[in-house]
């Protein structure tokens, strides 16, 4: 995958997760319930699933919109998967081994 | 053969769904948080695999997966306390998550292998699954949105625990690791859904 498309997609997460809690919404109050806008209440407005996957969306672009930006600034190497990361057992071990071989 | 669907009725069938509605005195509406809190990691953890080495870059960054889980698992404790009913029932979610948040952390630093961490996680993920689904449904599972909601939450775990399963035995890969990071955002939808049908819990 090219670093551009990773880029885009980083960066495009945080809005696609905005869109469809926008989308949620819009069906909520359009066709579960067309006529209930006396229920809106502020307990609604905080804890609506539509409202929240909205606020995660922003969350989401607050963080990922810089790692967005050093992802297209990146080399193919940086890029990489990054390995298991070794524990320090693991790694004392692979000491002991080196030493030995000395 | 031709299948005519008429838009109205279609509406009208949907509009039959439950709104998501409060009403007053209603217990606070813990599921949504908890949904958006996966929802929240699980799409950085799909970025975490998109960025590469770039991820690790801040210490942050890489420790924002368990301390995700130690404040799911504090906001857990939380609802134990809050909640009149199911008090075991959360405090068991609760100690899962925090002692995950603590098993991730270890990995995370250096202290254990990806496999030890797995150790714990796949049986947590496991017991999770019951009990947020069949134990926590909370009615019959033929006749009720809710329950059905409910036990796709612990479907979801099972699912999770199952591709942490296949990393154990394959090794890992990407599609593993993308599987169960877009496995964690669909945790997170699940819960928002069942605010939906649920109301108030």
């Amino acid at each position: 995958m090219s670093r551009q498309l990773r880029a885009l997609l980083i960066g495009m997460l945080g809005p696609a997760l905005q869109a469809a809690g926008a989308a949620w919404d819009l069906l909520e109050h359009g066709v579960f319930a067309p006529a209930g806008g006396e229920l809106i209440t502020l307990t609604h407005i905080v804890s609506g699933p539509a409202h929240l996957m909205m606020a995660t969306g922003f969350a989401v672009s607050v963080v990922c919109i810089p790692i967005a930006l050093q992802v297209a600034a990146a080399s193919p190497e940086e890029l990489a998967p990054p390995e298991e990361i070794p524990n320090e057992l693991e790694l004392a071990g692979e000491l002991r081994t080196a030493e030995a071989a000395k | 053969m031709m299948l005519v669907i008429n838009p109205g009725d279609l509406i009208r069938e949907v509009g039959q769904l439950q709104a998501h509605v409060h009403g007053e005195g209603d217990a606070p509406p813990g599921h949504a948080f908890f949904g958006a809190g996966f929802l929240f990691i699980g799409s950085l953890l799909v970025v975490e695999q998109l960025a590469g080495g770039v991820w690790s870059r801040a210490f942050w960054r890489r420790m924002l997966w368990p301390a995700a889980l130690l404040l799911l698992g504090a906001g857990m404790i939380v609802v134990a306390r809050v909640q009149p009913d199911d008090k075991s029932l959360h405090l068991t979610l609760a100690m899962l998550l925090l002692l995950g948040a603590y098993t991730e952390a270890q990995y995370r630093l250096g202290k254990i292998s990806r496999t030890a961490a797995d150790a714990f996680a796949i049986p947590a993920l496991i017991v999770g699954g019951f009990v947020i689904g069949p134990m926590h449904s909370n009615g019959n599972l033929l006749s009720s949105t809710m329950a059905q909601a409910h036990l796709l939450v612990g479907v979801l775990g099972w699912l999770l625990a199952g591709v942490k399963l296949m990393r154990v035995h394959f090794g890992p890969t990407l599609a593993l690791e993308y599987s169960f990071a877009s496995g964690v955002m669909m945790l997170g939808l699940s819960l928002l859904l069942v605010e939906q049908f649920h109301g108030a819990h």
